[in-house]
Formats: structure tokens, sequence, C-alpha cells
């Protein structure tokens, strides 16, 4: 039974604009992202992708627009309130892992914990991932002698460790064979599925694409939604062509936020 | 507890790595803090030699009292009886003031006086100020001042002024005879005679001859020399107060009216405060008096010393900028080094805050452990160069050289180091705290 997420989304991106010097990068850039849905974005290279997903996060200031976050806009919180978002909110998953090889892959899968001194539960929260993620036997071993498949698996536990809304991954898959690349496209079909996490993710991975609720491509500073490959647009899960910046408003935004909430 | 104690454990672990990978950046400190300790170690000799050697015969608390007409430049006048002299007031006035621990009044026999003696078969006399003061006066400066009496009938006892030994010995050497020391001459005999216009009342030991015409009368005493003193640039002998007191009291009316015999010189005084100097150097100008002070000159010493501490105060200071400079650069090296694991952390939900607390706090702990280091490598190494420092600088032979082992200088270097080190990672830190992080994970 599908619901009707449109009313609530988790993040709302409204009228982003963002330049770097004498260059634009995004221009007018809305859109929304829901709980336990999947959003893809394509692109080519320098246009602004990952500064989007920067935007997202709270690591990078657009010169205009705003970032909600059930209900509340991010970007007017200082950095000790961003932190803190990121590290409970957000799971990061990048293109080359981005794992420390000073640490086993246990000690990576739990470090967003060490940045919170009174999470609860930690390391026990970390076994349960590492069954769930099938790395038991190499949840000992150090990144550097661990395959790009094994790697990135390590990633997306340390990912969710924190147990996130939103996991943002850019290229998650572009250093990966075939087959890892494959089964990394399983396991975000899986956590969005069991675990009803949101996803957006940088890629031009054809099959994250075809897998996804949204797809947007970015091209000339300017976000548009594509309809998924095998999909006509107007089959596309929901029509977050409507969710505009004009109909995302702030005061609609904070509305199904309370929803949220309450739910 | 056990996930906060592992996050201490992780975080102790990352600071460990970050903390040898600092300490090579850092080990500049190292120079500048053993410099430190070496030029601290070297100044307070120096300083040490000179308090004890040059300013240690000075009492600063000492000092000397003079009419205020008293001409410096006129050093027989001020000997003499055409010397300025202290009024009845103005002793009266200075005994009575509470200012001072100790007032010694120097007083000038008021009758001429010749001193005859003979060495060597030659026969030399000359007319010769007779001053006293009390023997007080000479403790802590002469070992036997307590001896320094009159007892009539016996030889007067004399402090001649130092320069005379001088004198003398460069006569003797020119004429190829053995010098004195002070030893040589303490008891050496010689006599005076003091002229007054009638004869005094009798004086045990003393011959009194009558000029022919009988307008003079000279009393002839026995004198033997007591000792040798720089304590006054006065040209004269000093005889015991007791001796002028009494001679003067036998002579009182020798001129057939009452003479004191006697006149007041100068004081030597100790003050109380030395801090309060300035307002007793006002009452005694009130009194129209001048005052002379050892401390101008130790003040003129420490000034000295100030300049030559401020010199070498700004030649630290500008190691310490380019120390701070050149580990500055080594940092930003490392936080491009460490760009990456930075990022992440940022990225993982660090604050800049925290990152920046970090970055410092490991460079300050590292600064702690290279100003021990530095405090321990400089005293080493000027113990051991204070062995052979004398023989390249023959001129500071008599220096002293102590090294500097105690707890404020630890702390100064322990300080300093942590400071400075922290100050060149205060910068670093910041842009630690600023990298571009999706570029910098994108690497």
């Amino acid at each position: 039974m599908k619901k009707n997420r449109q009313n609530n989304p988790l993040l709302a991106v409204e009228n982003i604009h963002l330049k770097f010097g004498s260059r634009t990068i995004l221009k007018d850039v809305n859109f929304t992202i829901e709980p336990g849905t999947i959003t893809v974005i394509t692109g080519k290279s320098g246009s602004g992708k990952t500064t989007l997903l920067g935007i997202i996060s709270g690591l990078l200031r657009p010169n205009k627009g705003k970032v909600f976050y059930k209900g509340k806009n991010i970007l007017k919180w200082g950095d000790i309130r961003r932190s803190f978002y990121r590290n409970k909110r957000i799971g990061f998953v990048f293109q080359f892992f981005n794992l420390l090889n000073d640490y086993s892959a246990f000690q990576n899968i739990i470090l967003p914990t060490m940045f919170n001194p009174f999470a609860k539960n930690a390391a026990h929260h970390a076994n349960e991932l590492i069954d769930y993620l099938n790395l038991k036997n190499i949840s000992s071993h150090h990144p550097e002698t661990l395959s790009g498949g094994e790697r990135q698996r390590i990633a997306i536990a340390r990912a969710v460790i924190n147990n996130p809304d939103i996991i943002l991954a850019d290229e998650p898959t572009g250093n990966l064979d075939d087959e890892s690349a494959a089964d990394i496209n399983s396991l975000f079909i899986k956590l969005r599925k069991e675990n009803d996490k949101a996803f957006v993710i940088v890629t031009h991975d054809h099959r994250i694409v075809e897998s996804a609720d949204y797809h947007y491509h970015l091209e000339n500073t300017e976000l548009t939604l594509q309809a998924p490959a095998g999909k006509k647009k107007s089959e596309t899960k929901s029509s977050p062509k409507k969710t505009t910046a004009k109909k995302v408003t702030k005061k609609s935004v904070k509305k199904t936020a309370k929803k949220a909430t309450r739910k | 507890m056990i996930h906060l104690l592992r996050s201490i454990y992780y975080g102790l672990r990352s600071s460990f790595k970050s903390i040898l990978t600092a300490f090579l950046s850092s080990f500049g400190i190292l120079f500048i803090i053993t410099f430190l300790i070496i030029y601290l170690s070297f100044r307070t000799s120096i300083r040490d030699f000179i308090d004890e050697n040059l300013l240690g015969s000075l009492e600063i608390d000492e000092i000397e009292i003079l009419p205020l007409n008293e001409k410096d430049d006129n050093v027989y006048a001020a000997s003499s009886r055409q010397g300025a002299k202290l009024t009845i007031d103005q002793v009266k006035a200075v005994r009575e003031m509470d200012d001072f621990l100790e007032v010694y009044t120097l007083i000038m026999l008021d009758y001429r006086v010749r001193l005859r003696g003979e060495m060597f078969g030659n026969r030399t006399s000359m007319i010769l100020p007779f001053f006293a003061i009390e023997p007080e006066f000479f403790r802590n400066k002469m070992p036997d001042w307590e001896q320094f009496y009159y007892k009539p009938g016996r030889p007067v006892k004399m402090i001649a002024p130092k320069f005379t030994l001088v004198m003398l010995n460069n006569y003797l050497y020119f004429n190829g005879l053995p010098q004195f020391k002070i030893k040589d001459l303490k008891g050496f005999p010689m006599e005076i005679q003091i002229e007054t216009k009638r004869p005094p009342r009798s004086i045990p030991g003393a011959e009194i001859n009558e000029s022919k015409d009988e307008s003079k009368t000279h009393t002839e005493l026995e004198v033997s020399m007591f000792n040798f003193t720089n304590i006054t640039e006065r040209i004269g002998a000093i005889v015991p107060m007791d001796f002028v007191t009494y001679f003067a009291k036998k002579a009182e009316v020798s001129s057939g009216r009452w003479k004191r015999g006697y006149q007041y010189l100068q004081f030597f005084a100790r003050v109380k405060d030395i801090k309060k100097l300035p307002e007793t150097v006002d009452k005694l100008e009130k009194l129209g008096l001048q005052v002379k002070s050892d401390r101008g000159i130790a003040d003129k010493a420490n000034q000295v010393m100030k300049i030559i501490d401020a010199f070498s105060i700004t030649i630290i200071g500008i190691l310490v900028l380019l120390t701070i400079v050149s580990i500055f650069n080594a940092n930003l090296n490392v936080v491009y080094l460490m760009s990456h694991k930075f990022s992440l952390t940022r990225i993982l939900g660090v604050t800049k805050i925290r990152i920046i607390l970090t970055f410092i706090f490991e460079a300050a702990i590292v600064g702690a452990i290279y100003g021990i280091i530095g405090y321990y490598a400089g005293n080493y190494l000027f113990s051991y160069a204070a062995d052979y420092i004398s023989g390249f600088l023959p001129d500071i032979a008599g220096v002293k050289f102590v090294a500097q082992r105690n707890t404020e200088v630890f702390m100064l270097s322990m300080g300093l180091s942590a400071l400075v080190s922290a100050a060149s990672a205060l910068v670093p830190a910041i842009f630690a705290s600023n990298i571009n992080l999706f570029k910098a994970v994108r690497r």
C-alpha cells in the first residue's frame, strides 16, 4: 500500500541559487525528498550535482534559497546544530569510499558515533549492521586490504550507523565493477524498503536510475524532473513537478512536518 | 559509559597520531626554548656577577647628606675649613628626622694640623684636614672597627684615604723599593702637630710647644696607622670621634673665647624605607641640604640591564615570530596532508570549533613537550659550555656561570613553548575547519 507522501516532505529545497565568482552553478533549484524514496540526480561532470548534496547537508551555503528539514530551515542554523544534523540525520556514501585506513572496518563503521559521546548501544548497533550487511568476515580488516565492493558496504554501514533519515550518495558505484555495483544498488533498495530511508543519489549508473523513484537531471544550472527509464513521466511515483517553490511554501512545509512529527 | 570511554580512546589515539606528525613540524620550537634557557642562564650569571662585584659594595639605602653649597669640583675646599659646613640647626633637624635607621656625622677638627712621618730615611710633613666619624659607621666596612677609639696617653689611631697607599706604592715602585699592603702599614708610627693660639689643658702623652712670639702653640701627639678607606672622597685623615671631641674640649678656651673646636661637614645615613627616599630628599632639600645616593648608580646599572633585556627580548621576539611563521608553514602542510581526514570528520558531524580546539590542543601539547626538552637541553648545553666560556671570553673570566634550574624557568619554557606552538597552529586550524569538504573527500 503506497502512501501519498507528497504532503510530508522530509526535506525541501527551495529556490536555490549558487554562484562561484561570476559562474552560476545552480539557479532556481527546487525539489523535495520524501521518506522511503530514492531520488537520483544525473548530469554532466561539473554541473553542480555534488555541490547540491553539499547544500542539502548544510556544508555549503547557497547565495539564495532555503533548505527545509522537517519544516526547519537548516541554513539558519549555526555550525554546531548543522554538524549535529549531519551526524544524526544524514548519512554519506562517496565514490571513493573515504574510509580511514588507520582504522579497522568495525572502527570505521562506528566512527560517526564517536562524535556523539552520548550515543547509546553504538557497538551493539554496529554489530547488528555488520550482520545485516554480511560484513562479519571483514569487520576486523583494514580498508586497504578489502575490495571496492566491500569497502563501499562498510561505507554504507557507516552512513546508517546513526540511523539517519536521509542518505546522500555521490557516485556510489562509480568506482566499482558491474557485479559490485549491482550489489550496492540492491542494498540501497533493501535499505529503502526495510528501513524507510530516503536516498539522494548522484550517479550515472543506469541501474540505479532505473530503480529510482525520482530522477532529476541537472544541466545548465537548472534541475529538471525526468521520467525514469522504462517509465513514462506520468508514471513516476508522485508528481514532484508540483513541489516547486511556489507550492512548497514554508507554511506548508511546517504543516506537513508537524504531521510527520505526530505520526 | 563504555561508549564514552571508547570515544575518549579513539580521540586520544587519533590525537596521538596527529601529535607525532606535529612533532616533526614543530621541531623549531626546541631551538628557541633551548636558546631562551641558555640566554636566561647567561643573563642571570652576568647579572649576579654585576650585583656581587660591581654593585655589591654599594649600600643603596645609604645616603650622604651635604650642605647645599658644597662644590663637588673643589675637593680641597670641601675638605678644608673654607668648604661649606652644616649649621647646628641643620644638624639638629637631621638628627630629629625619623626617616633614618642610622645617622653618622662627619666632623672636622677646626684647628690646623700638620702630619709628620719618616720612611726609608726621608722625613716629610704636610698640613692635612683631620676628620672624625662614629666608629659604628665602619661596622660591616672594616673588620676591626670596634678598636677605632682614642685612649689618652696612647697614639691616636688614624685612617688614611686609600689613594694615598696607591700613591705611596707608585713612589716606591719607581724608586725600586718594595711595595706595601694595608696590613704592612697597620700600626705605622707618625706624629701630628695641632696648632692652637694658646696651649690646651693637659693631654697625656702630648708635648706642647709654644712659638717664640707666644702667638701659637703646637700640641704634638703620636699617631699610628689604623687602616685605609675610600668611603669619603675628601682629602684628609680620619681619627676617632672621641679624640676630636676630647681635644676640642681641652682646647675650647685656648683662643681666649669659647670655641667648639670642630665643624660638621656631612652626614652618612641609612634610610628606613628606600621607596620613600624621594620624600626624604624633599625634606632634606627644604633644610638647605643636598643628597648623594648610590641608589642612582644602582638605578643606572638596572637601567643598563633593562636596555640589554629589552634588546634581548626584541631579538627573542623576532626569533619567536620567525618560529611561529615557520611552524605555521609546516602546520599548513600538515593541514593539507590531513585535509581528507578533517573533511571527512566534518562531513560526519564534527563541528568547526572542535577541529580548531583539537588542532590547537595537539599543538600546545607538542609545544609543552618541546618546552620540557628545551629546558633540559638548554641547561645541559649551558652547563657544558660554562667550562669553556671564560676561555673564549677573557673579559668575563670572573663570572660564575650557573644554569637556570628552577620551577619558574621550567614553567616559563613549557608555557612559552606551548603558547608559541598553539599560536602557530591557530590559523592552520581555522583553515582545517574551513576546507572545501567535497573537493577534499573526492581526491
